[in-house]
């Protein structure tokens, strides 16, 4: 209606027009390959190391603490669950970690990710009602991925329910017994990578070089894409994004979930989605019980990296980690949002804990601290 | 339904829509109201549509925050002038239906018009005013610096006019209790206009001196 830079001082609409946004899916499926194609070469520089340097680098995640402490440690330094879980894809892939090893590091990823919208959740401290809704907002993600993990942790590591019905899963689209698992894509991805490996054995000699080169780059793929596809989708997908939060205001359930995933798939970034909630909370515009829906649906969309990261990988035990992913995500939904008593218990722990957090703040510092560095080095000092 | 994906525009075009809207209540509730205070209409049979029309603007109000928080938390830093605009003004135009709605409480209260000169010369107001509403949101939709300007112009000797009248009839020792209303109902207008005034000067005015716009701007150096 106003023209950009009439009396509403706005900058150009930021729903791109057609053109800009054919160019943006182009960038962005360029983007998807030479994220795939980061995941293929992590997983080959890896590989290329040798077992010795592999099973001292990952001595110790056998033991579920361990492998819990370093998918939340790996996950907050990297900010960022997409780059944890494809890197644990990728491991797996490459043979570097079982399956049954790293289901407590995507686990821990889980909870990792939720940093991001606890430190968000700060930016309101010096206004207390404010920030006893935003630190409840951000607060409620922590302590249903907590929880998820309390429940299904354990029951993993007893009976391994998740990788099983995972391995039944991949026995679907590929053959989950002989290993294999052959994506549209895979192709065109070990074509790219070849190029890449080929690169870095003529640039480097000796082959443990060259395999460091490739992990290296690979890592830096994997980083680098996500972030740049995070930063293109968020700019694509800026006006559905506030068209389905919205429409979210003021409604509770399925939808929330819906929106939460689709969010989430559009950016890659579950940070982001639930970060975006957390102005909005602490404003009391969306009410904790309308985003916490919400913040499920992240928990599932954000499974899709690693489902995508596992189209890279030519072993099927890619996609089985993948899945587990994914079901650990459905189950922790499933245990917790039907049933409205066990609905409301991560609500009422942060609630709690944003009373405790305002009364006082230095509580804030405490719990950022110890439940996101401290308490993962510990376990991982203590069983390393 | 994913028609939320298809759909073109952002939270900003809904606000503008809502704030069209606002203005066009806000005409409605002024029109009651004066037909009520000058136009020879029984009030009990404007309140209640006036009664709903104004909450309608309060409603408003509200959804236009909500869609700016929305806004201003999905695109960050590139329209928060934009935002903080918006929150003011639909402030404004919140308070035009809040005035108007003053005034029908004096004709609810008083129950006879005044006479004379005094009507008539409230009558004429309401008759410029009236379309003044409508016209405030024409002009910030199309963006009319030059017909803002004319607004703006127009909107002070209106509002010069009602504070002489204030003057005069403070001044005046008769009929004690009409001329209170009458004077209460110039200070209305006269707050009905400054809000108008306040919203067609987003048109012309930088963000920080909105609601200030008589006041000199300041030098570059």
């Amino acid at each position: 209606m106003t023209t950009a830079g009439g009396p509403t001082g706005r900058a150009p609409s930021p729903e791109v027009s057609g053109v800009i946004r054919a160019v943006r899916v182009g960038l962005l499926l360029v983007l998807l390959y030479a994220f795939l194609v980061g995941v293929d070469l992590l997983g080959t520089g890896i590989a290329g190391l040798g077992e010795e340097f592999t099973d001292r680098l990952f001595r110790g995640v056998g033991n579920p603490l361990a492998g819990l402490a370093v998918g939340i440690l790996a996950t907050v330094l990297a900010q960022s669950s997409s780059v944890t879980t494809a890197t644990i894809v990728g491991l797996v892939g490459a043979g570097v970690l079982s399956v049954h090893d790293a289901v407590p590091m995507i686990m821990g990823a889980n909870i990792g990710t939720t940093v991001t919208n606890t430190l968000a959740s700060v930016g309101s401290i010096r206004r207390p009602e404010e920030f006893r809704r935003a630190f409840a907002g951000a607060t409620m993600h922590d302590f249903f991925n907590v929880a998820s993990v309390v429940i299904l942790l354990p029951i993993e590591v007893v009976t391994g329910v998740l990788a099983r019905l995972a391995v039944e899963l991949s026995d679907l689209v590929g053959d989950a017994s002989g290993g294999e698992f052959n994506s549209p894509v895979q192709e065109g991805v070990q074509a790219g990578a070849g190029v890449v490996e080929s690169a870095a054995a003529a640039l480097v000699g000796p082959p443990r070089v060259a395999a460091a080169l490739l992990l290296a780059t690979g890592l830096g793929l994997l980083f680098g894409t996500l972030v740049a596809i995070t930063k293109n989708m968020r700019v694509v997908m800026a006006g559905p994004a506030e068209r389905s939060l919205n429409a979210v205001l003021g409604r509770s359930g399925v939808l929330g979930i819906l929106v939460g995933a689709l969010l989430t798939v559009s950016v890659q970034s579950s940070s982001i989605s639930t970060s975006l909630l957390i102005p909005m909370i602490a404003a009391g515009v969306l009410r904790l019980e309308n985003a916490y829906p919400v913040t499920l649906g992240a928990n599932l969309g954000t499974t899709i990296t690693a489902l995508l990261a596992a189209l890279a990988i030519p072993q099927i035990a890619g996609l089985q980690i993948a899945l587990v992913h994914l079901l650990f995500n459905l189950t922790g939904i499933l245990i917790f949002y039907p049933i409205p008593l066990l609905r409301r218990l991560p609500l009422r722990a942060s609630r709690k804990m944003a009373d405790l957090a305002v009364a006082r703040r230095t509580m804030v510092l405490v719990y950022v601290i110890l439940l996101f560095l401290v308490l993962p080095l510990g376990v991982i000092v203590i069983v390393r | 339904m994913f028609k939320w994906l298809r759909a073109g525009g952002t939270g900003l075009d809904e606000v503008e829509e809502t704030f069209a809207d606002m203005l066009s209540d806000d005409r409605h509730v002024f029109d009651l109201a004066m037909s009520a205070r000058v136009g020879g209409a029984e009030p009990a049979t404007v309140a209640e549509a006036l009664n709903r029309t104004e909450e309608r603007t309060d409603e408003a109000e509200r959804r236009i925050r909500r869609l700016v928080l929305v806004h201003a938390s999905v695109h960050g830093a590139s329209d928060i002038p934009a935002c903080l605009m918006y929150m003011s003004i639909a402030k404004d135009a919140e308070r035009i239906a809040d005035l108007s709605k003053n005034l029908f409480g004096i004709a609810d209260t008083v129950g006879v018009a005044p006479d004379g000169e005094a009507r008539d010369d409230l009558v004429r107001l309401r008759d410029k005013i009236s379309p003044m509403i409508s016209e405030a949101a024409r002009l910030f939709v199309d963006d009319d610096r030059a017909a803002a300007e004319a607004f703006i112009e127009t909107a002070r000797d209106l509002q010069e006019h009602c504070h002489r009248q204030i003057d005069t009839l403070l001044r005046d020792q008769d009929e004690v209790p009409q001329a209170a209303a009458t004077v209460l109902t110039y200070r209305h207008l006269s707050r009905i206009v400054a809000n108008l005034l306040n919203i067609v000067s987003a048109v012309v005015m930088p963000l920080d001196r909105l609601d200030y716009p008589g006041e000199d701007e300041p030098s570059e150096d």
